[in-house]
């Protein structure tokens, strides 16, 4: 093990929301950190607030209270569209796919949108797809034709394209059988310990959590670091 | 750019959706289009019909009651019962100047004026009033029958009787005649009519008979219509000739009246108008401006001196356009028009003395130029038409009273009063009208089936705004639809591209710019085939909408038009409802974006999987 690098720091992050009753304290006072080429998972049972705490490091909300860390840049003072652009890329249990887009032109999207000229983002998409195993003739499919294993490898293809540091998968194994399982939690892994991602999985998957690196446990919106 | 063929990209790929967005889009932006397109021809050819068609209202005072007139008929030895109108007094124009009456021409009461022109004559109505002849019955009589009468000297005559001759006379019309005696001799004014039944036994199957003709009365009103007192009765037709008659007063008139004979060849109707079209005979297209021109507003205003003549009369006494004729007006007549009067035949049947036995003197002289010449019928005995010869000047040139010189005055008729108002109007006017409450007095409207065709054009017009509001609602319909359908139901994309890290702008017109631009090809689409569609029916319209201008005011202005013409349809291509579709669409699937943006992308998915 080398050198440990700190990217992700949450600091007492809290946050809550109005439901149509009641104020939802999803996330509580939750601190921790995440390292450089480390693979993550945070378990905990439905509603315990993960895929909320999730959508915090990815910029996507604010915490109310605390504050997240980006190589010790605060987040809520940073661009937050372009950390995303650039450094933290998600993938979602229900894969989010265009669904009018083939798969190689789902993966060339942040491409294009980054201003690579086609040709070369198609190449780069090409590769991409190649190297989440899947076959050509997938390349040039719709979301629709492909099976939820496909699917969600095109999806992790699309967050490595956008070329972060950071991958969020929240349940990215959730609708997949149990092959198609190991094969993506497998990728994520290699993304995280080959190519230095930092890869957060959300999962209440005892066996996807086995495979990571670190695991975080949230329970009623606090957090508690399981091993 | 990249945003833009992303957008048409995924959009693209709808391609059901989107052809068939395009075809609805299409079809209800064309019937707006195509409903616009009627309305416009539909108002076009009301602005056509407006130009071609006048609506004028005539005046009648109604008599207040009809009383029985005897007249004794001596062929049947009785009275001959004829009813007459009675009027407590005539009503004034002024009735009709009331507040917000509205009239683009008149109220006009017209009168018509003799012009003495020695220079021209009238030629067929060149006739007397009657003959005027002297003369002594064969044998002492009462003339309650035809009795035998020398006639001795012709003062005024037609031809038909000559010195020397023997004629039947009869007092017709008198139940108790004066004896008249064979040693003395009558100035009489006579007139011929067919003889009596009994005279068939002498005179074979065509008997005729001389009565009096009473010219010597003279008729003449002041201004307010009341009789100027005269000492000659009425039915003053017969004098007693003794030594030195003709140097008395009443020899004098017999001389006067003698005089009025040749006054009459000379002696021209002129009618003094506000608008020509308010005189049936221009309105009704009988007479119409065939050389020069009808006068203009300036004239009429100004009271110009300029005249319109008959091109008969012009031709005959060989006047051209920009000629002038030196009019001197000598009298009034309020009671009848010279339609009725003035034929190509006959004279006019009433005296030109007035109440002191002489011809009535000029009150109005001038030089009218000739401007326009009307072609037509005239001098047919029609209280409607225009009488023979007749001349036409604007009213207002007349600028001396004729209050001395009033030879009849009557009621408002409708050959003598008239207005005009604006087409489509007569509902407004005759509303007004009726709260004034004025009694007796009736106004006739005439428009030529003006209402009819506006009622037929309003109701097109109803059917093209029909189809503009089908059309509007079917197009906020298919962009309501679809703007659900291409937005509101793409929240997982916008969802994603927000994960992915687009801002909301650039979220925003990536998927903005393909709807815009579906919706722009849309509205482009449907005006092109409205307004291809509009163009059609507008031809169709142009070949099949031939209306009758007879009656039209532009058809009396050009003779040549008189059978009918060709309305010119034109409709003017407008890109508003082009603008107005696509700014609707544009600014539905704009909120509709913005709605999705202001939520966070979780919330997107969630609502995305609803």
């Amino acid at each position: 093990m080398g050198m440990k690098m700190e990217i992700l720091r949450a600091e007492h992050v809290s946050y809550s929301y109005l439901s149509k009753y009641q104020k939802v304290e999803a996330v509580k006072d939750v601190s921790c950190s995440f390292e450089k080429g480390r693979f993550y998972a945070i378990v905990g049972e439905s509603g315990s607030g993960k895929s909320t705490f999730m959508s915090l490091l990815a910029g996507l909300d604010q915490p109310c209270d605390g504050t997240i860390y980006v190589e010790g840049e605060p987040l809520c003072g940073m661009d937050r569209d372009a950390y995303r652009l650039n450094r933290a890329a998600v993938v979602y249990q229900a894969f989010h796919l265009f669904p009018l887009l083939t798969a190689q032109e789902n993966v060339m999207l942040p491409l294009e949108f980054k201003k690579m000229r086609k040709k070369e983002a198609a190449r780069q998409a090409k590769r991409l797809l190649q190297r989440m195993g899947l076959e050509s003739r997938i390349y040039r499919q719709f979301p629709k034709m492909m099976s939820g294993g496909e699917q969600q490898r095109v999806a992790i293809a699309r967050a490595v394209a956008a070329g972060g540091e950071i991958i969020l998968a929240d349940e990215p194994t959730g609708n997949l059988d149990s092959g198609n399982e190991e094969n993506v939690v497998a990728l994520l892994k290699e993304l995280a310990h080959e190519d230095g991602y930092t890869v957060i999985v959300i999962t209440h998957n005892q066996r996807v959590a086995d495979e990571t690196d670190h695991v975080f446990c949230m329970r009623d919106g606090r957090m508690e670091q399981v091993r | 750019m990249f945003l833009l063929k992303n957008s048409m990209r995924q959009l693209f790929r709808m391609r059901g959706r989107v052809v068939l967005f395009l075809l609805l889009l299409t079809f209800a932006s064309g019937l707006c289009s195509v409903g616009r397109g009627f309305l416009m021809i539909n108002q076009a050819k009301m602005e056509a019909y407006e130009d071609s068609f006048m609506t004028i209202g005539t005046v009648e005072q109604k008599a207040k009651s009809v009383e029985e007139q005897m007249i004794w008929d001596a062929e049947i030895k009785d009275y001959h019962i004829y009813n007459r109108p009675v009027y407590d007094s005539y009503v004034p124009l002024s009735v009709l100047d009331f507040a917000d009456a509205d009239y683009l021409s008149g109220p006009e009461r017209r009168c018509f004026y003799g012009a003495y022109m020695p220079e021209y004559e009238m030629y067929g109505t060149g006739m007397s009033l009657s003959e005027i002849v002297e003369g002594s019955p064969v044998e002492d009589a009462v003339p309650d029958h035809p009795i035998a009468f020398k006639v001795t000297r012709i003062l005024v005559g037609q031809g038909g009787i000559r010195e020397g001759h023997i004629i039947s006379f009869c007092d017709h019309y008198n139940p108790e005649p004066e004896k008249l005696y064979a040693d003395r001799t009558y100035v009489m004014s006579l007139s011929y009519r067919p003889g009596h039944e009994d005279q068939k036994e002498f005179e074979g199957d065509s008997p005729s008979e001389y009565c009096p003709y009473p010219v010597l009365g003279s008729t003449q009103v002041d201004a307010a219509g009341n009789r100027v007192p005269d000492e000659v009765d009425d039915d003053h037709f017969c004098d007693e000739v003794t030594e030195g008659f003709y140097d008395s007063p009443m020899g004098r008139r017999w001389l006067n009246i003698v005089a009025v004979w040749d006054h009459l060849r000379h002696t021209f109707p002129v009618t003094g108008t506000n608008d020509i079209y308010l005189m049936m005979a221009f309105y009704n297209g009988n007479a119409y401006i065939s050389q020069g021109r009808a006068f203009t507003q300036e004239e009429y205003a100004r009271g110009d001196r300029v005249c319109l003549v008959s091109e008969q009369f012009a031709q005959r006494e060989g006047l051209a356009l920009g000629d002038e004729l030196p009019l001197a007006l000598q009298y009034a007549n309020y009671r009848r028009t010279a339609g009725r009067s003035f034929t190509t035949n006959t004279a006019a049947a009433f005296t030109l003395l007035n109440a002191k036995g002489e011809i009535y003197p000029v009150f109005e002289e001038g030089d009218y130029k000739i401007v326009g010449m009307y072609g037509g019928q005239s001098g047919l005995r029609d209280e409607y038409g225009l009488g023979y010869n007749e001349i036409i000047i604007p009213s207002r040139s007349v600028k001396n009273s004729d209050a001395d010189n009033i030879l009849e005055s009557g009621p408002m008729t409708g050959s003598n009063t008239s207005f005009r108002i604006a087409n489509g109007t007569v509902d407004e006017y005759m509303e007004k009208w009726s709260k004034l409450q004025i009694p007796n007095v009736e106004i006739t409207f005439y428009d030529r089936g003006y209402s009819e065709l506006e009622a037929n054009i309003n109701n097109m017009k109803y059917i093209a705004r029909l189809l503009i509001v089908m059309g509007v609602t079917m197009v906020l319909m298919v962009l309501g639809y679809f703007s659900w359908l291409f937005i509101l139901k793409q929240k997982e994309r916008t969802a994603v591209e927000r994960c992915l890290g687009f801002r909301k702008w650039q979220s925003f017109v990536s998927l903005f710019s393909g709807i815009f631009l579906l919706i722009l090809v849309g509205s482009v689409c449907g005006y092109t085939a409205g307004g291809c569609l509009s163009g059609k029916i507008a031809e169709q319209m142009e070949d099949k909408s031939y209306y009758d201008k007879t009656f039209g005011n532009s058809a009396a202005l050009d003779a040549n038009s008189i059978s009918g013409d060709e309305i010119d349809i034109q409709v003017h291509p407008t890109f508003a409802e082009m603008f107005a579709i696509t700014a609707a669409g544009a600014a539905i699937a704009a909120a509709g974006i913005c709605g999705n943006l202001r939520k966070p992308p979780l919330q997107m998915f969630e609502d995305g999987e609803d």
